[in-house]
């Protein structure tokens, strides 16, 4: 299974970072970011058939409510990375204003669903 | 998956650091840090492509 | 639960073809004349068979709430994925939200969709009451029984659009304010709305149960006035007395015993002709009710077992207005036909 190559692969990069953050505090940010971007590939590569299922399956339904909730993960996901690779380099700040942007982005995707259940009221009140 | 990116990456850090400090202690510290913005320079430009390669799979999944 | 499938089984056992001979409503003639079952193939039909017939007619409404039911777990399950994966505290709560809507706007449109053929079934059927009534009652006065019939029309009849006036203009628009109210509790998390919820649900039950008191009553002085205190109809006004219950269930199965001990001296035809209609009509609503309401409550506890408790409670509220409407169908249904068996017992046949 990849999962052990995952494991020797993050615990050498951590090690690796460690070492070259001593000497150069900004080569060992790049070499986070390097080892979280490759992880996050391999994942992605790994998840799709999962989500296209999923989409599959919301379009058999006739349901858009479902890829709305996808979206928002997807936008949760990034925006957690981004987050803990500003925290690491000690940017709390950074990583707070990356979050509100994740926020606003999952509220402004979730905007269309509760224009749905605003009409479907609205209809029934009258 | 790239595995060979980050032992790169680690490798051209030790190297520039080890540069670093040989011209810091034979005085050119403005040569110093132009190796540090080289090699800088050289490990991004590794990092974009994959991180662009990334964005692009994440926004064609998640259809955002 | 298990009342109201035997219900079913029973008033479908009873769809008895008619033809009436007197001027009924257009969609009644329509039924009368094509009717579903012939005579002598129900006498010769075995148990075996109307089962798989009973099966046959219920697959089509239950087709909409098993759709309901598997988008719902499908988001459900979705929803408990995403909120295991993402742990960063913040965003739980805005996930939650996300997941919350969704299946709030899965679970609507369905619900209020449901509610408005339950209004628009029980105002076809105060129309068909209004034409039926009056033919009904020229039969027994043409059969010599002018005081019956007069009580007949006037007292039924007042009865009987009372309770569907009621119902279409009070409890079912009260219904659909207990799911809005029951929305904005879910997505907000106001303190006070469960509460209000609640109260609803009883206020709604309540009007049910006056309802039936007042059915009853009148029942009651109808054989008083019209002479004809049956044990039947006594039977029938003790337990519909009995009754208001939240779901009509058990009083509906002890009652439909005595409609049927009544129904087995019915010699009139028109009487099975308004016995036929109403259940032709009723049965796939009836059906795509039950269905709903277990969709909305199996949906609900999977939610509560992935931890999404808000989605729990929403589904639950949902199907507490399921189970309402339910018990208006039965109620309303059970106005029609114990007051015509009544009517056509006391009339000694029609």
């Amino acid at each position: 299974m990849e999962l052990f190559q995952i494991l020797a692969f993050v615990l050498i990069s951590a090690m690796l970072t460690a070492l070259v953050r001593q000497y150069l505090p900004a080569y060992g940010l790049l070499c986070l970011l390097g080892c979280s971007v490759i992880l996050l590939l391999y994942l992605v590569g790994f998840c799709e058939p999962i989500i296209q299922w999923f989409y599959d399956c919301s379009e058999y339904l006739d349901q858009s409510n479902l890829t709305i909730l996808l979206k928002t993960a997807g936008i949760a996901l990034t925006i957690q990375t981004a987050q803990d690779i500003c925290k690491d380099a000690g940017m709390t700040a950074l990583a707070g204003k990356v979050e509100l942007a994740g926020r606003c982005f999952i509220i402004l995707c979730a905007l269309p669903l509760f224009q749905k259940i605003l009409d479907s009221l609205v209809v029934f009140l009258q | 998956m790239d595995i060979d990116l980050v032992f790169k990456i680690a490798a051209i850090g030790i190297i520039v650091a080890v540069l670093n400090q040989l011209l810091i202690r034979s005085g050119r510290e403005d040569q110093a840090m132009m190796t540090t913005l080289a090699g800088l320079i050289v490990v991004l430009s590794m990092l974009v492509q994959q991180i662009s390669d990334l964005f692009v799979r994440i926004k064609a999944l998640f259809n955002l | 639960m298990r009342y109201l499938l035997s219900l079913c089984m029973v008033l479908a056992m009873l769809t008895v073809p008619c033809y009436a001979q007197q001027e009924v409503p257009d969609s009644v003639q329509y039924y009368i004349e094509q009717p579903a079952v012939k005579v002598e193939d129900f006498q010769s039909m075995e148990a075996g068979e109307l089962l798989s017939g009973i099966m046959e007619k219920a697959k089509e409404p239950i087709r909409e709430p098993i759709r309901l039911v598997i988008a719902l777990m499908a988001g459900i399950f979705l929803g408990a994925a995403v909120l295991v994966l993402v742990p960063g505290g913040g965003w739980s709560s805005s996930l939650e939200m996300v997941c919350v809507a969704a299946l709030f706007g899965t679970s609507l449109p369905a619900a209020l969709e449901l509610v408005e053929r339950v209004i628009q079934i029980v105002q076809e059927w105060q129309i068909y009451l209004v034409g039926f009534i009056p033919v009904f009652s020229g039969v027994m006065v043409s059969c010599g029984q002018v005081t019956q019939a007069a009580v007949y029309s006037g007292m039924f009849f007042g009865m009987a659009a009372f309770s569907a006036q009621m119902i279409s203009v009070c409890a079912l628009p009260l219904v659909q304010v207990y799911l809005a109210l029951n929305t904005a509790g879910g997505l907000c998390g106001v303190p006070g709305l469960p509460q209000a919820c609640n109260m609803l649900n009883k206020c709604v039950r309540w009007i049910l149960t006056i309802v039936c008191m007042a059915f009853t009553a009148v029942l009651g002085m109808q054989t008083v006035l019209a002479q004809g205190a049956d044990d039947f109809t006594i039977n029938t006004g003790r337990l519909l007395m009995s009754g208001g219950v939240p779901i009509v269930g058990s009083v509906a199965s002890q009652a439909m015993g005595s409609v049927l001990s009544g129904l087995r001296i019915l010699k009139g035809s028109l009487g099975f002709a308004a016995v036929a209609v109403v259940i032709v009509q009723a049965f796939p609503l009836f059906v795509q009710c039950v269905g709903y309401y277990m969709a909305y409550t199996l949906s609900s506890a999977v939610a509560k077992s992935v931890d999404l408790g808000r989605v729990s409670g929403i589904l639950y509220g949902m199907a507490q207005a399921v189970a309402l409407c339910i018990s208006f169908l039965v109620f309303f249904f059970m106005l029609i036909i114990l007051s015509t068996a009544l009517m056509v017992t006391l009339g000694g046949g029609g």
